[in-house]
């Protein structure tokens, strides 16, 4: 999925396939600004000094909350005075729905929205 | 333990063989996922479980060599591209996708298409396939009967090899092998003349436990090419009992290459090489026979060392999961300082460890005739420990 997205935009793609030397080379430039979108997999899960970001798109997300949550914390890293907007992208009548809705009974939630 | 072997003989598994096979013959020159899809074909359509179909696939896919080198020019292009495409979307807001490409395609001087097709073309699924290694349908399944017990010894802890095997080149290539992948053994010999070779495992079950496996599962065709043998081996699967696994030659597990006894190691070659850049009287190659031990005790090093005057020297290298076999060399060892049969070299990983380091100490044999290394001995240390012997 990452990749077809990268494919279809243009945009570099981060997964656990992207050798280190370039892995590094796309978090440095999106840190600097240079690049202004990064498509990824789970590779940013942990591990990584994620740099941070003010929008996240999650086209297929963990179905796992704490995962979700823990990914978005590191996206997006709450403080104050920041605006950060988070878009979850769902296939209409399909679980995605109610995996949605589960997700959105976390506190992250209700803290932010 | 009994593993569930297939019958190599079966025409049903044969049929399915000879089709995978037939995907791979003509594989050279496609991509990894074109080959995928074609023998997904077959796969889908087989009556045999799609897990063993996948099984020979696998093994299939071993025996192809893709492009793998990492294109710098791609790569540059690649962080060109995605300056471009950052740029474009930080200045315009596109109405379309299409707009959007467009744009790209204009400033690239070529269609969206061919951006899009060349961006990822690195990746595994589009590497090309250079070379396949063919062999026949009946050595395809033989083969993934050794691939079902490799899975096993990867994770085995204790492996013993009992054989009658006489004095012969497979027996020596046998013992080569053994060293080649940095596994070392006990030999001892009973009065019925059958030979016990106890393949040492690492000091405790959380040390290099994994490299082991693949080591002993990596060397274990050499056992094939034995005309009688006899295997056991602990196997510790996670979240199971352990078990002992007992193999021997009446199984049906026959060898599927020929070249495997043939083959050396890349690291072990380029050491051979850089020796004997630097050395010109001292002739370095891989042991090709035993070394007499102190109470009839059998050794093979790694390799064997020879001066025009005569004069022969082993060379044993000692991995970091060999600390066992070290004590017992260096106690072997200790009262041959004058007429060393071995020069012994020791990772410094097991260095590490205190009762080694503390071992090592001690040892006056190891003093004279020993060295630490990284990863693999340096010729210097080498030729440093000759020199003390030739003098």
């Amino acid at each position: 999925m990452a990749y077809r997205l990268g494919r279809r935009f243009l945009l570099p793609v981060l997964t656990h396939q992207t050798k280190v030397k370039e892995r590094k080379a796309f978090l440095d430039a999106f840190r600097a600004g240079d690049y202004r979108i990064l498509v990824t997999s789970k590779v940013l899960n942990e591990g990584v000094d994620v740099p941070e970001a003010n929008v996240a798109i999650v086209v297929s997300g963990s179905g796992s909350i704490r995962e979700h949550v823990q990914r978005l914390g590191r996206v997006l890293r709450a403080r104050p005075g920041k605006r950060a907007t988070l878009y979850e992208l769902i296939a209409r009548d399909t679980g995605e729905y109610y995996i949605n809705e589960r997700r959105r009974q976390h506190r992250a939630y209700e803290r932010f929205s | 333990m009994k593993p569930d072997f297939i019958d190599p003989a079966n025409r049903a598994l044969i049929g399915l063989a000879e089709n995978l096979l037939a995907v791979f013959r003509e594989s050279v020159g496609k991509t990894r996922s074109q080959i995928e899809e074609e023998s997904k074909v077959i796969i889908d359509s087989a009556e045999t479980s799609a897990l063993f179909a996948r099984g020979l696939e696998k093994l299939l896919m071993d025996r192809l060599e893709f492009e793998t080198a990492a294109d710098e020019d791609l790569i540059a292009w690649r962080h060109q591209l995605f300056l471009q495409t950052s740029q474009l979307l930080s200045r315009e807001a596109f109405p379309t996708l299409d707009a959007y490409h467009q744009a790209l395609a204009n400033q690239q001087g070529k269609p969206i298409g061919t951006v899009a097709d060349t961006l990822f073309s690195d990746l595994p699924e589009n590497q090309r396939a250079l070379h396949f290694r063919s062999f026949s349908a009946e050595r395809l399944l033989h083969r993934y009967n050794v691939a079902h017990v490799q899975w096993l010894l990867l994770n085995a802890h204790a492996l013993t090899i009992s054989t009658k095997q006489q004095d012969t080149k497979a027996w020596r290539q046998f013992f080569r092998h053994l060293r080649f992948h940095q596994l070392l053994a006990d030999i001892s010999k009973n009065k019925a003349g059958t030979f016990k070779i106890t393949v040492d495992g690492p000091i405790s079950l959380f040390q290099q436990t994994k490299k082991y496996g693949l080591s002993l599962a990596t060397f274990f065709p050499a056992v094939l090419h034995l005309s009688e043998w006899k295997l056991q081996a602990d196997i510790h699967l996670r979240n199971r009992k352990p078990k002992r696994l007992v193999l021997d030659h009446t199984v049906g597990l026959r060898p599927y290459s020929g070249h495997f006894l043939a083959h050396i190691p890349e690291e072990i070659a380029m050491f051979q090489k850089l020796f004997q850049v630097q050395e010109t009287e001292w002739k370095i190659a891989p042991a090709d026979d035993f070394i007499r031990l102190p109470g009839d005790a059998y050794g093979f090093a790694d390799f064997g060392l020879e001066h025009p005057s005569g004069k022969a020297v082993g060379l044993e290298c000692f991995h970091a999961w060999h600390g066992g076999p070290l004590n017992h060399r260096l106690k072997q060892l200790k009262d041959l300082e004058e007429i060393p049969p071995l020069l012994l070299g020791v990772d410094r990983k097991l260095a590490k460890d205190p009762a080694i380091t503390a071992r090592l100490e001690e040892s006056s044999y190891f003093r004279k005739w020993g060295f630490l290394f990284r990863e693999m001995p340096s010729p210097k240390a080498v030729l440093k420990c000759l020199k003390a012997l030739s003098a």
